[in-house]
């Protein structure tokens, strides 16, 4: 079952700057999708399509868990915890009032809020900063909130921009382990990266964009299969995205 | 110095360039096209206040050219410029200097700290001599008009313009630089620097009320105030401000030299200011990127209290409420006159009283005489009519004006800035987030202005005045609350200013904000003035037009609160 869908989008930015042209893509249950792409080939603009912050262009449709992001777009939002490339948000917050606060957006009963917000807490290591504003907090500690916030409602889709930076490496060990455990139950995480090392080790498909065309979906193994013994993934990665 | 005018060019253009446009291309043109169409809107809006204060720079020295006192206008004018950029330019200059968040990119630079200060002092010069610039201007045209001034006026006149807010910023920038040096230790930098400005603005209010009695005096007192020379009012704010009698008698027809006195003294204080303020300024401001945190482990108590569900709008309503009010820049620049407007007319306007009166007991006196004569009032006739009148316009007119600077809601968007993206991510309808965005406006104004009115007039009516009408006031007070409300909210909703680098510019260079403010001021007198006329034409009962007024306000927060909810969902889902 394809937990999201999407059919002819396209997204045209100032009337004129094509960002995303007439995709069609679908994520399946129980995986982890990678979303590579050089800067600017439009993956923010596709998650951010995905997740209803952006209108694509009339005409397509996005499905997220059966739910059509433009038809019924609160039920939609609900499927999905959403962590956006810039982690400075709610910066006079303290830690624990923003998870609380994310916990009353999604409705989170307050017995599984405490049960959550206690264990995503000790995986990246942040019980001694819930009590401090988010201000204080280094880069990689907001990223950590952030996606804690998104996770508080144990969503089924987890879509990430760009997780990893500036996390320590327990911290990103951490999360790639959480991410593994979420699609072994049967659900999918959908995340964007540069390090095609992280994509290569952790992810069940990937999808590479160049100029707001996917160009490649699949596994990596059958990518492989496509290019020549012995090449890196880096090399392949650049060999697809050089002027396709 | 190169590189200084070309930190201070920069800075300019980053605080101001970008509150000036958005997008691109035929967006642009037409965005640029509406923008020219709402400064020529809020031009429309100012023209009365302007116009008053033409004429009141004519009729002033209509009044006192006849006893060959003219300067004396001149001299108030000055003195009274030096004291708004002294009141109003405090918050601006702890935003510029403090809050910018800009100097951790500076220090860096191949910069001395004379340059830094200098640059971010002319930024604030810059924004000062526009504010003041509104007010001084139709006062100094009336005045040059009247007195069929020649050239060397205007060019005077022009010149003071752009130099008279430099000696009260230094000295605001000064104060504001030892406590914020003194206060470097503190943990909660946020709180100190609102409590910092509070006690400044308290400071600076205390300076203003000195002078204020001026106001009261008749031309007799005011040319015996400027004649009792050292010891006198005029004598105190000559010291304070000791370039601007030269700036007058340049005015007056004193020389070219008078002039030169009043640069040279203007560019003394000026050199004297970045002589001291580089060695004070980066001892305190280093610490404000320093936040304090205690890494200490929630108890189980602890979580009871944090962690517990609440319904979405409340949880987005108290989120509002967090970051407005742990922000100083937003709640110094949004909300600050609620809490403390009272304390700002009314303590000084109380002190003025025993000052004039010589001692409390003769205020009580005085009070005692105000009651029996309230008590005595009939309660029907042209006297208590008009008393009732003047209860509900009083009302209306405190609303209106204390209402206007309440721009929480003005910029309620525009404070999400980037982080937009939360509010279309998030499954709660922007209808649910619009109305908990107007209810973080509308609950601290209710509270601020018509609570405090309600306590006042309850007052009030313990002294005699009638409770219907006080009734009737605090009633209009929170239609009007509620109509502005929804309408600052609009206009935010219609083109928020979603793209900044600071808080400060999130608020403080958003047009929205001074839109809304002068389209309600505007609005506010219109509506005002053809209530009071009405009721001097027509002799129609203050009751029945405030009625009337409420009724009509009342429709107007169904309309517009109807508006804003049928715009959300169509202007938020376009915001990219």
């Amino acid at each position: 079952m394809s937990m999201i869908r999407l059919e002819h989008i396209s997204k045209t930015y100032a009337g004129t700057h094509k960002a995303v042209d007439d995709m069609n893509w679908e994520i399946q249950e129980g995986t982890i999708t990678g979303f590579i792409g050089p800067n600017g080939a439009g993956k923010t603009t596709t998650l951010k399509m995905i997740t209803g912050i952006l209108e694509p262009d009339a005409g397509g449709s996005i499905t997220v868990n059966g739910k059509d992001i433009r038809r019924e777009p609160l039920a939609a939002k609900r499927q999905f915890g959403f962590v956006s490339d810039s982690p400075d948000n709610f910066l006079r917050l303290k830690g624990i009032e923003y998870l609380n606060f994310m916990g009353d957006i999604y409705q989170v009963p307050t017995q599984e809020r405490k049960e959550r917000i206690a264990s995503y807490a000790a995986r990246f290591e942040m019980e001694d900063a819930l009590k401090d504003r988010i201000l204080s907090y280094s880069h990689g500690m907001r990223q950590k909130i952030m996606v804690m916030g998104a996770l508080i409602h144990n969503p089924a889709i987890w879509i990430l921009d760009e997780p990893l930076t500036g996390l320590d490496p327990k911290s990103a060990f951490a999360l790639k382990e959480m991410m593994r455990e979420h699609a072994d139950a049967g659900r999918s995480v959908l995340f964007s990266t540069h390090v095609l090392e992280v994509a290569e080790k952790l992810c069940d498909q990937i999808a590479i964009i160049n100029r707001g065309r996917i160009v490649y979906k699949g596994t990596l193994e059958e990518l492989r299969g496509q290019f020549q013994e012995g090449e890196t993934l880096e090399e392949i990665f650049l060999s697809i995205t050089k002027d396709a | 110095m190169r590189k200084f005018f070309v930190l201070a060019w920069t800075l300019l253009r980053c605080g101001m360039g970008n509150a000036m446009s958005t997008g691109t291309g035929k967006k642009k043109k037409k965005r640029n096209l509406s923008g020219a169409a709402l400064w020529l809107l809020v031009a429309v809006c100012l023209l009365p206040m302007l116009a008053m204060l033409f004429q009141g720079g004519r009729a002033g020295y209509g009044m006192l050219a006849a006893t060959g006192q003219e300067g004396l206008l001149l001299e108030l004018i000055c003195f009274a410029g030096g004291l708004v950029t002294l009141v109003f330019g405090l918050p601006y200059i702890l935003t510029v200097f403090y809050m910018s968040g800009d100097i951790q990119n500076l220090l860096p630079l191949p910069l001395r700290p004379a340059q830094i200060v200098g640059a971010k002092f002319v930024v604030v010069w810059v924004y000062e001599i526009l504010t003041t610039a509104v007010i001084f201007l139709p006062l100094f045209l009336g005045f040059g008009i009247e007195a069929g001034a020649g050239l060397s006026f205007w060019l005077i006149t022009l010149i003071g313009i752009l130099l008279v807010p430099a000696v009260p910023m230094a000295y605001a920038a000064l104060a504001s630089m030892i406590f914020m040096r003194l206060g470097k230790a503190a943990h909660n930098k946020s709180l100190l620097t609102t409590l910092g400005t509070i006690l400044l603005l308290i400071v600076a209010m205390g300076v203003g009320m000195l002078s204020g009695q001026m106001g009261n005096m008749d031309q007799e007192s005011l040319v015996a105030l400027v004649l009792a020379g050292h010891n006198s009012l005029v004598g105190i704010l000559s010291r304070l401000f000791p370039n601007l009698r030269f700036l007058v008698a340049a005015l007056t027809g004193g020389g070219a030299w008078n002039l030169l006195i009043f640069a040279g003294i203007t560019a003394g204080f000026v050199a004297l200011f970045l002589l001291v303020a580089s060695r004070l300024y980066f001892g305190g401001v280093l610490t404000m990127s320093e936040t304090s945190s205690k890494r200490q482990r929630i108890t189980a108590k602890e979580e009871e209290k944090l962690v517990r569900r609440s319904g979405v709008r409340a949880a987005y309503l108290k989120k509002e409420f967090r970051l407005l009010f742990r922000s100083p820049t937003y709640f110094l620049n949004c909300a600050l006159m609620l809490p403390i407007w009272p304390f700002l007319f009314l303590v000084p306007m109380g002190i003025a009283l025993v000052m004039e009166l010589g001692s409390l007991s003769e205020v009580g006196e005085l009070l005692g005489i105000v009651r029996g004569l309230l008590q005595e009032l009939p309660s029907s006739g042209e006297e208590a009519a008009l008393v009732a009148g003047i209860m509900m316009l009083s009302a209306y007119g405190v609303t209106v004006f204390i209402g206007s600077t309440n721009l929480i809601c003005a910029t309620a968007i525009s404070r999400e800035g980037e982080g937009y993206m939360f509010m279309k991510y998030i499954p709660l309808s922007y209808r649910q987030q619009m109305q908990a965005k107007l209810l973080s406006g509308l609950i601290p104004g209710l509270l601020c202005i018509s609570g405090y009115l309600l306590v006042l007039l309850l007052i009030g009516v313990a002294l005699g005045l009638p409770l219907a009408a006080a009734l009737l006031a605090v009633a209009l007070s929170v239609a009007l609350n509620v109509g502005m409300n929804c309408f600052q909210l609009w206009r935010d909703l219609c083109r928020p200013k979603l793209t900044w680098e600071n808080e400060q510019q999130a608020v403080k260079q958003n047009l929205n904000a001074t839109i809304t403010l002068f389209v309600l001021w505007a609005l506010g007198l219109g509506l005002g003035a053809l209530a009071v006329w009405l009721f001097g034409r027509f002799e129609i009962s203050p009751y029945l037009l405030g009625g009337g007024l409420l009724l009509l306000l009342a429709a107007l927060d169904v309309l517009l609160y109807r508006l804003l909810m049928q715009g959300a969902e169509r202007k938020i889902q376009a915001y990219e």
